[in-house]
């Protein structure tokens, strides 16, 4: 009888059956020990769950931080090739950088304060530039800050020309109430063209010449005034200036 | 004795918050317009105080917020002190009950303060020989500033009446 039961083929058969009978259990039990088991883990990675989260949360503030300070190198490294090309079409003039520390309290009058004065070298009427053009002009300085009146404003006088060959017509630029520049003073037999750049002349030798200051969008011709006159857009939008330099020096005899 | 106290530090708030506008429009500058108007945080600060508080104190705010305007400002030495000492007394005159009884007087104060501040600079250009474009500043810039600076005093009724009601207190002490 036991030589009967512990036959192997019996044995075989009944390890067949229980395997048949108990797969689907131990399948649905290691599923479920499987689930006990991460929700065990979990339970006790959770002291640690908040350090990580905060770790990653540092890391992606600090990534954050540094991709907005990649953005403002980007932009300061495209800025300092403008003036690199700006440099090298106007090699003698020598620039020194400057702050906007603020605008005129007043907001009657365009007008922006310098983080250079007199200590730094500034004068009274140095000219402030962008890689982009004229910004302004010193009006007065104080040993370590100075004001500059900006092209913009409707007091400022910049002696100018245009640029094309053909016309070189030369006026007084000023700024507008309305917004631009008034190109005024030119004579109405000069040329002048929509889309003109228009530079400063260097004539009172205040201002290097070959500066630009804008360009003309149109035209105001009548007959019987002895001056045509042109508006100009500003090549510097001086509401958004950042990055500006005041020319300390610049050749005389241009 | 308190009531000095009361009084000195109430100056000394006065000083700092005048401080924290002059610095705030000379750094924000244009990032503060809207459109064409610019809000002048130091005259609205001047003109309220000066209607919760009367002439004398009116007077020694608009003293004291013009001058911290002067030292940043291109505008010839002294001529924000002086406008504003006298928008300071003006606006002062009234006195509170006057204030009380309508709410639209600040309003007005307020938009007749910067017509007549920003008129007094223009004319003191002129003088120093600056050109000044009159119909153009004031059309563009003076009016709708004033009309800014009104709503912004309207906003600041709140505070105004914080003010008005923190004095009534501090004259207990007197």
């Amino acid at each position: 009888m036991l030589l009967l039961v512990f036959q192997p083929s019996s044995t075989r058969r009944v390890e067949d059956l229980g395997s048949q009978v108990f797969a689907p259990f131990s399948f649905y039990a290691s599923g479920f020990m499987g689930s006990i088991t991460e929700v065990w883990q979990t339970i006790q990675s959770i002291g640690t769950l908040h350090d990580t989260v905060q770790r990653q949360a540092d890391e992606i503030d600090r990534l954050n931080s540094e991709l907005v300070r990649m953005r403002e190198l980007e932009l300061e490294n495209e800025d300092l090739r403008h003036l690199l090309g700006f440099k090298q079409s106007h090699p003698d003039l020598h620039l020194l950088p400057v702050r906007i520390l603020g605008t005129d309290p007043t907001g009657i009058v365009n007008a922006v304060v310098i983080d250079k004065g007199s200590n730094d070298g500034i004068r009274e009427d140095m000219a402030i530039i962008t890689w982009r053009g004229l910004a302004g002009r010193v009006v007065r300085v104080n040993p370590t800050s100075a004001s500059v009146l900006l092209v913009t404003d409707v007091s400022s006088s910049v002696a100018a020309r245009v640029q094309d060959p053909a016309s070189r017509a030369s006026g007084v630029v000023s700024g507008r109430k309305e917004g631009g520049l008034i190109m005024r003073y030119i004579l109405q037999q000069e040329l002048v063209q929509t889309g003109d750049l228009v530079i400063t002349s260097g004539v009172g030798g205040t201002l290097p010449q070959g500066i630009p200051i804008g360009t003309v969008v149109r035209v105001q011709k009548r007959n019987i005034e002895m001056f045509q006159e042109a508006l100009l857009e500003p090549a510097v939008d001086t509401t958004k200036l950042e990055r500006v330099y005041a020319v300390l020096d610049y050749p005389k005899d241009q | 004795m308190v009531g000095g106290i009361v009084h000195t530090r109430r100056i000394g708030l006065l000083a700092l918050a005048l401080a924290i506008a002059t610095l705030l429009q000379f750094t924000m500058g244009s990032r503060l317009m809207l459109f064409s108007a610019r809000p002048d945080l130091v005259l609205l600060l001047v003109v309220t105080n000066s209607v919760a508080r009367g002439a004398e104190e009116g007077l020694l705010g608009g003293l004291l917020g013009g001058l911290m305007v002067d030292v940043l400002s291109i505008v010839p030495f002294g001529t924000a002190t002086v406008s504003m000492g006298l928008i300071g007394v003006a606006t002062g005159l009234g006195e509170a009950n006057l204030y009380r009884a309508n709410a639209i007087v600040p309003l007005v104060a307020v938009f007749l303060a910067t017509v007549f501040y920003h008129s007094i600079i223009m004319l003191v250009l002129q003088g120093a020989g600056w050109k000044v474009e009159w119909i153009g500043t004031l059309a563009l810039q003076t009016i709708p500033g004033a009309c800014l600076n009104a709503v912004l005093a309207l906003l600041a009724q709140p505070l105004l009446h914080r003010v008005l009601y923190s004095r009534s207190v501090a004259e207990q002490f007197r």
